[in-house]
């Protein structure tokens, strides 16, 4: 193993960790930014998240500017697809059966979760399921490549710039005013809480961080992936060596100053590896921290009911095989795509709207029911 | 005054609003008319945000308390 591999995995697994920490104290849930919007008419984290893509975008600018961000865009990301928009659909409906997205899932577990615990065994499943069918989704993703420009700004080569500026301009005038009516902070009870818009800023921060330490910016859900192929080469050796999937790269390139920037869903240690794997981690770790240090961290106390296991393991298995149709879940499109105006994110998030909106229905429907015991005590 | 207890630790988001708003509609009136009190038991730390900014929007008054590892949300009549 490259010695600075292991520099690159400490500092991410340190990010990952203070992550970890946040994402719990905020309870910064992704999966209710459309959600709610649908359920309540009202979404409050919808404007958090605009601050973070805005602090992002501005961020991954100064970045490139000062030279410190190399590669751009990123080799992580790739061109769109009609594939994208239906991976983007299943992913919002799973997001909200499951009750978090990949990341989410992850610090509701680290805190004791039993439910989201069954989103991240569904998560590994639908990652094992996808395996057996990558060459035919592989496939459809090839011949149905909507651009071959992978950021709205290769489009536009010398008005980037300008549209930058523009954006910047109106996001500031829109999160000031937000501001002055007292839309932003959020009145919570939780003790130890963090406003989700002080997360949101120091998550555009963890992000630049990874982005300079490891040439990528945040994104995780081939993490799974190297989970399952981790296990099928201990259980199945046979049958993972038949799998094209596990043998592939999701891609392979050069830094300025030389390194291999190599990495892939199979079971070695390689890009993706040291920062996805590291990334897991310390979101787990941080997050049980936290609820262990609030005394808030419980495991098995009281389960929920079979309905909302049921959906928590569908939606992670949804989560999973959606993100590898796509090529990436929300944390690669939403919290580093999007701020980059790649079009592979924007595809995503078209798909992920209209998919959140049929995972509030089904979700509703079939798991809220009627059925909810009450206890009474005069 | 009736306390009716509804104990949703371990369950998921959106889970948690949802339950508390439909438990707190079918007890609509005994709560308005101050009989009853609705006492919601979570481990959703999200939930001490989500339910009593519903609830004083639908003009109840609601208090957080935590207890052991979990919070206790009374919601009751506005004062």
């Amino acid at each position: 193993m490259h010695e600075a591999f292991g520099y690159t995995g400490l500092v991410i697994f340190a990010a990952g960790t203070l992550l970890g920490f946040l994402l719990h104290r905020s309870d910064y849930c992704m999966a209710g930014i459309f959600r709610d919007l649908f359920l309540f008419k009202n979404s409050p984290l919808l404007r958090v998240f605009l601050i973070q893509f805005f602090v992002t975008m501005f961020f991954f600018y100064l970045g490139r500017a000062s030279g410190l961000v190399e590669l751009y865009p990123p080799p992580n990301l790739r061109e769109a697809s009609f594939i994208t928009l239906a991976g983007g659909f299943i992913f919002g409906t799973g997001m909200v059966l499951a009750g978090g997205c990949v990341m989410g899932t992850l610090y509701k577990m680290g805190a004791g979760n039993v439910g989201s615990l069954l989103a991240f065994l569904g998560l590994i499943t639908g990652s094992g399921l996808y395996a057996e069918v990558y060459p035919l989704f592989f496939k459809l993703h090839k011949d149905t490549i909507i651009v071959k420009d992978v950021l709205f700004g290769q489009f536009l080569s010398k008005g980037e710039d300008i549209l930058f500026i523009l954006m910047m301009v109106f996001l500031s005038l829109v999160i000031l005013r937000w501001i002055k009516e007292g839309k932003i902070y959020q009145k919570a009870y939780a003790d130890g809480y963090i406003q989700p818009w002080i997360t949101a800023v120091l998550i555009s921060l963890i992000n630049l961080i990874i982005y300079i330490t490891s040439q990528t910016p945040m994104a995780i859900s081939t993490a799974y992936a190297k989970l399952v192929a981790y296990i099928e080469k201990l259980f199945v050796p046979l049958h993972y060596t038949t799998l094209e999937f596990f043998r592939r790269l999701s891609y392979s390139v050069y830094s300025s100053k030389g390194d291999l920037i190599e990495g892939g869903p199979g079971a070695q240690i390689d890009h993706i590896f040291i920062v996805e794997i590291s990334l897991l981690l310390g979101i787990v770790f941080g997050s049980f921290i936290s609820a262990l240090s609030l005394r808030e961290f419980r495991i098995l106390k009281k389960l929920p009911p079979s309905a909302q296991l049921i959906s928590a393991f569908t939606g992670g298995l949804l989560l999973a095989f959606s993100s590898r149709m796509a090529g990436g879940c929300n944390v690669k499109f939403l919290m580093s795509g999007l701020p980059m105006l790649s079009i592979q994110a924007m595809v995503f998030l078209l798909g992920l709207v209209p998919g959140s909106y049929l995972g509030t229905i089904i979700f509703k429907k079939f798991v809220i029911g009627d059925k909810v015991i009450v206890r009474r005590k005069g | 005054m009736n306390n009716i207890i509804l104990d949703i630790r371990g369950q998921i988001c959106p889970a948690c609003l949802l339950i508390s708003l439909k438990e707190l509609n079918n007890n609509r009136e005994s709560i308005k008319k101050g009989e009853a009190s609705l006492v919601v038991l979570t481990d959703h730390r999200d939930a001490t945000r989500t339910i009593p900014n519903a609830v004083t929007a639908m003009g109840y008054s609601v208090n957080v308390e935590k207890r052991d590892g979990y919070y206790e949300i009374t919601i009751k009549k506005e004062r």
